[in-house]
């Protein structure tokens, strides 16, 4: 009769720790997948980087009054390069982001940009960038969100708290509804 | 927005190809992708329903999974008819040689302007020629030889309901068992069951994993395997494909590269 509590007792423990230990693994993965997306983010904000200037110098030329969006663009770009964090640069490519799409209307104004090849093909590699962005941010709020579901449902929370995973954020939902052009027609 | 299940590579909800050119379509895609491995899918929805037809596209790519797994060799060409704009959307491992300026020239030079006549069969057909003449030089590292529980179990779990059918089955299994050879088999066997799954899932990181070794623990545990035979295993539920070419996509996927075109 000892014998058979003490059986159940090794079974119990060895059930527990092979729950905790599939638990912690379980965060991990999870964890993992949230840091490959938003490397997959920052390639496409890479990519997005890259490709300004070039833009920039084959448009410059004709739209030579438009002084300010270039000066807010190269900023941006600035902003960009110098941030560190993660939060840093959420923000910087956020601004780039908006004043890019400000160029993008304002470019509308100039037909002889729009029959020129180059910038049409540049045109075309910066609208493939932002699609790819707003892809790879999707696929970085769905990696946080299993995550932080993992986290905070009972009972791997107090297991989550022990082992020092917190939840993480995603993308504002409305982040790239709010970079959009802001036409104002009262003017 | 929904989409059904891909009937083959070549979807004209629109209506909007001849039967001719559909079967044409469906024959060269077919043939390009027994000898490329690229899959390419063709498909034409009447509108799009609040949404862009960059998230349509994607949307429709993850669904179907188009270009096989691990390579994501695949080409999704969407139409919207009645928004008269379309787009080519690239997975991931043709990103390189069919970049978006591509995507976008094939749309200028070969869609648009049938497209803007009216001839739907020529621009869709010249587009997929021009979309093929690109991608076929890309060779795509074999895909390795997938094993039983590499491939197919994967597919079960993916429709989550089957696999607990099948746990099912299989305690349904160890109870009869259990009734001729006494229920400290059964007892043993849900023991086994538990500390399987637990281990499976540690180790291997899956739910399905975790199942297997638990249902491997389990007969391990009963002291069974004499005579005991799988309720499953291959065959059924698999490759009922009944004699058409068309097997489905094989679950490649896109990260929102190509390009879209209205006309």
């Amino acid at each position: 009769m000892k014998n058979k509590v003490f059986i159940v007792g090794v079974v119990i423990v060895v059930v527990i720790a092979f729950y905790c230990m599939a638990t912690y693994n379980g965060f991990v993965r999870r964890e993992e997948n949230v840091t490959t997306a938003w490397a997959q983010v920052e390639t496409q904000y890479q990519r997005r980087y890259d490709l300004v200037p070039n833009l920039v110098s084959s448009v410059q030329g004709v739209m030579k009054q438009e002084t300010a969006i270039f000066t807010a663009i190269a900023n941006a770009r600035q902003g960009y390069a110098g941030a560190r964090t993660t939060e840093e640069k959420v923000a910087a490519a956020s601004s780039l982001e908006s004043s890019l799409s400000r160029l993008l209307v304002i470019t509308e104004n100039y037909p002889v940009l729009k029959s020129s090849d180059n910038v049409q093909a540049l045109m075309a590699q910066l609208e493939g960038t932002e699609n790819r962005i707003s892809v790879e941010r999707g696929r970085y709020n769905e990696a946080v969100q299993e995550y932080n579901i993992a986290v905070r449902s009972f009972p791997g929370n107090t297991f989550a708290s022990l082992f020092g995973f917190t939840i993480k954020h995603m993308f504002e939902a409305d982040s790239s509804a709010s970079s959009a052009p802001k036409v104002d027609l009262s003017q | 927005m929904s989409f059904p299940r891909p009937s083959g590579y070549v979807t004209d909800q629109a209506f909007l190809l001849s039967t001719s050119t559909r079967n044409i379509l469906e024959q060269r895609i077919a043939s390009f992708t027994a000898s490329t491995t690229h899959e390419i899918a063709v498909v034409t929805i009447p509108k799009l329903e609040n949404e862009t037809i960059e998230t349509a596209a994607l949307s429709l790519f993850e669904e179907w999974g188009i270009g096989k797994k691990g390579s994501d060799n695949g080409v999704l060409f969407l139409i919207a008819r009645d928004d008269r704009v379309m787009r080519i959307e690239v997975g991931y491992g043709l990103e390189g040689v069919l970049p978006d300026i591509t995507a976008n020239a094939i749309i200028a030079t070969h869609v648009t302007p049938a497209f803007k006549r009216g001839e739907y069969d020529k621009g869709v057909t010249d587009g997929i020629d021009a979309i093929m003449d690109n991608i076929k030089g890309e060779k795509v590292p074999t895909p390795k030889r997938s094993s039983f529980l590499g491939s197919v179990i994967p597919e079960i779990l993916h429709q989550g309901y089957v696999l607990f059918i099948i746990v099912g089955i299989f305690f349904i299994f160890f109870g009869m068992y259990s009734m001729r050879h006494g229920w400290g088999y059964f007892g043993k066997a849900v023991v086994g069951f538990i500390f399987g799954f637990f281990f499976g899932v540690t180790f291997f990181g899956g739910m399905l994993d975790g199942v297997l070794c638990g249902m491997l623990l389990a007969l391990v545990f009963s002291g069974g395997g004499g005579g005991v035979s799988f309720p499953f295993g291959g065959g059924g539920y698999f490759g009922s494909s009944s004699g058409v070419s068309f097997g489905g996509f094989g679950g490649g996927r896109s990260g929102g590269g190509g390009a879209s075109g209205r006309w």
